[in-house]
């Protein structure tokens, strides 16, 4: 299989759950950048030029809703996929009016499902 | 002849003399008489007024009332067109004139203007915004009748030294009123006015008991009258908008200080005319939360009937009741970032790995992961049966004689493969003449050192080193000059420690160079559940572990604290207390 035309950025604090997300991606072919917080995420945002970003909303320094909100302030209008582990939306509502953007509660979402998300989004097949 | 004439002349102009003396001594005789009489006169009417306000007033404190009644019964003693009393209400100002004679509009209405001038002057307060309700009574306008004020006086309404309103006499005629009339009518209004005073201050005395308690209540209480008056309100109310200081509190303070977050005149309004109570929702005032509950004061009268009296309002503090809220959701939002996420984390590797989708040499380094989050979810998991038997006073403490020595030596050494795993140093050293054996509990002590040295790993650098370090200290020693003398290299200043035992103690500490503490979160730190702040903004560790060892130290007389230099480092340290006996 050729490699995808597309950039995955990846930003998370729980390592374990970035080095899946990576592992998974990399295997469909993706081009995958990760960040364990939502500093580096944001330079890395900047630089790589990512077609989609997954970023967890809980994060320590920066959380994902705020380094959304100043990604979007530079006219930045890449995907945004939020990682979260609340079944509480409000939190994220105010980020999200900012389209593209698009959430998916962890646990309530398999890997593969993730990618197939992903995937949709991209329109790829 | 002459001479009997002359005599005549004589007796005659005696007796003339005499009549004219007697005359003059007569008449003074009676002026003094009708004075006298006009003066008992006076003093009748104003005992006759007085006992009148007596009788008519009762047990009322109603001060409209009672200047009717004075009012009422003026025209027996002087003469006047119109007598007319402005009363201030907290709205409104209440003007009533009573017509003796016939004037025209023009007339009453240069009273008003008098009036409300002078009760201005009184208050040094603008009444232009001030509804005036005017009442007439007595006899009918005539505008073909004299419009003119020729004669007119005030006296000022006081009721306990403040002004309340004036009283006014007011006729057509020239030249009326003397200082005499003017005296009397202001020594009845004082003895009416010293009356009332004394009456409320009885009231006041009476009132006493249930005031009391009404002050000491921690719910703010105030009770308005049927025109929005406040007749009670308690510290915890005043306390409630800010204004503690503030003796005399009205109405106007309250829709100002609330700033509406609730629309108190209106519910107020409401729960009187309409027998509404009303409940608020929750909202803040100066950083505390309140719920306040409006309702109309009502009181049973013959046949069963309620009349309203006017309204009750309390404030109720919900602060305490906030924080116990958030601390529930912070403790559910704990729970799910502390262990659904780590544990969903290592469910998604293992249905990975099950799938065959992750390749074999990558397989080692997410076990790796997976054996540290289920390591860190089984601590957090004792942390929480510690705190929740602490809570419960079911923590158990068996102090014994123990070698502190030894079981520094021991933690560090368990730690040491950790550390290295990490690239850190970690080493310990002993200041002072350290005892063989202390009494202390060997098993939640190493507890202590395991929270206190597994976040120094934690939180350090790269290629970095931790230090513990055990010195023997007197009471109330400045420890930082011992630091000094010894070269300890740690993030501790000015650190000078009492224990009520006031014996010597050992200070044990534990050093790491890494991320430091910014100063505002120092004084949380060993508060339960203080790191998750935000649930947005996770912060590593849940600051259980902290709250447990704080639990422990203490449970040995001892002290915990912290010294950081954000970015630089922090030391941790804990005391025991050497017990002599």
């Amino acid at each position: 299989m050729n490699k995808i035309n597309k950039k995955i950025l990846i930003i998370d604090d729980d390592e374990g759950f970035r080095m899946i997300l990576e592992e998974k991606f990399l295997k469909e072919k993706f081009t995958v950048f990760t960040a364990g917080n939502g500093d580096d995420g944001l330079s890395l945002a900047d630089k790589e030029k990512p077609d989609l970003i997954l970023v967890d909303v809980m994060m320590p320094k920066m959380n994902g809703i705020d380094m959304a909100k100043i990604i979007r302030g530079y006219g930045n209008n890449v995907i945004i996929m939020f990682l979260t582990n609340l079944s509480d939306m409000n939190h994220i509502s105010s980020a999200m009016q900012s389209s593209p953007s698009d959430y998916i509660v962890k646990a309530d979402t398999k890997i593969s499902e993730i990618i197939d998300r992903v995937k949709k989004r991209l329109e790829i097949e | 002849m002459t001479l009997y004439s002359l005599i005549v002349t004589i007796i005659n102009i005696a007796i003339i003399i005499i009549a004219i003396f007697g005359y003059i001594k007569s008449k003074r005789l009676r002026d003094d008489l009708i004075k006298r009489e006009e003066d008992t006169k006076r003093k009748m009417y104003e005992i006759s007024i007085l006992k009148e306000l007596g009788d008519r007033m009762g047990y009322s404190l109603n001060i409209q009332n009672i200047i009717d009644i004075i009012t009422g019964s003026l025209n027996q003693f002087i003469k006047y067109s119109a007598v007319s009393y402005m009363f201030l209400e907290p709205e409104k100002i209440i003007f009533k004139v009573h017509l003796e004679k016939s004037v025209s509009r023009k007339f009453v209405d240069d009273i008003k203007s008098r009036m409300s001038g002078s009760l201005s002057a009184l208050l040094g307060k603008d009444f232009k915004d001030f509804r005036i309700e005017e009442l007439l009574s007595g006899v009918i306008f005539n505008d073909g009748s004299d419009g003119t004020v020729r004669s007119f006086f005030n006296i000022p309404l006081a009721i306990a030294g403040n002004v309340v309103g004036v009283l006014t006499i007011a006729d057509t005629g020239e030249g009326l009123y003397k200082e005499e009339e003017m005296t009397i009518l202001y020594k009845i209004t004082q003895q009416a006015s010293s009356a009332v005073s004394r009456l409320q201050e009885v009231v006041k005395t009476e009132q006493g008991k249930l005031n009391s308690m009404v002050f000491s209540m921690t719910e703010g209480v105030i009770m308005t009258d049927l025109d929005y008056r406040i007749l009670v309100v308690n510290p915890a109310a005043k306390k409630a908008i800010g204004l503690e200081n503030k003796s005399e509190l009205n109405i106007f303070d309250f829709i100002d200080k609330l700033n509406g977050k609730i629309d108190f005149r209106g519910r107020i309004e409401e729960s009187i005319k309409f027998d509404k109570v009303y409940i608020s929702d929750d909202f803040d005032l100066n950083g505390r939360f309140f719920k306040v509950m409006i309702s109309p004061v009502k009181n049973k009268i013959e046949n069963n009937k309620e009349v309203v009296l006017g309204c009750v309002v309390i404030f109720n503090d919900i602060t305490h009741a906030k924080e116990l809220e958030k601390m529930r959701q912070d403790f559910t939002s704990m729970i799910v970032h502390e262990l659904r996420s780590p544990l969903d984390t290592t469910k998604k590797i293992l249905e990975e790995i099950r799938l065959g989708e992750i390749k074999k040499q990558k397989q080692a380094q997410f076990l790796q992961l997976m054996y540290k989050n289920s390591s860190d979810m089984l601590e957090l998991i004792n942390n929480l049966l510690d705190v929740a038997k602490i809570e419960a006073g079911k923590f158990v403490i068996s102090k014994q004689p123990s070698d502190i020595k030894d079981l520094i030596k021991n933690r560090v050494d368990f730690f040491e493969t950790t550390a290295k795993d990490a690239k850190l140093k970690i080493s310990y050293k002993f200041y002072g003449d350290i005892p063989e054996k202390i009494v202390f509990d060997q098993k939640t002590i190493a507890q202590v050192l395991n929270n206190f040295i597994s976040n120094a790993i934690k939180f350090s650098k790269e290629n970095g080193k931790i230090l513990v370090n055990v010195l023997l200290c007197k009471d109330n020693e400045d420890i930082s000059k011992k630091a000094e003398e010894f070269k300890i290299n740690w993030f501790l200043k000015d650190l000078v420690i009492n224990h009520p035992s006031k014996n010597d103690y050992l200070l044990i500490s534990i050093t790491d160079f890494g991320l430091g503490i910014a100063y505002e979160e120092i004084n949380n730190l060993f508060i339960k559940f203080s790191q998750v702040e935000n649930v947005f903004t996770k912060k590593p560790g849940t600051g259980l572990g902290l709250a447990v060892a704080k639990n422990i130290v203490e449970s040995h007389g001892g002290r915990v604290g912290v010294g950081s230099i954000e970015g630089q480092g922090s030391t941790f340290y804990f005391t025991i207390p050497i017990n002599n006996n």
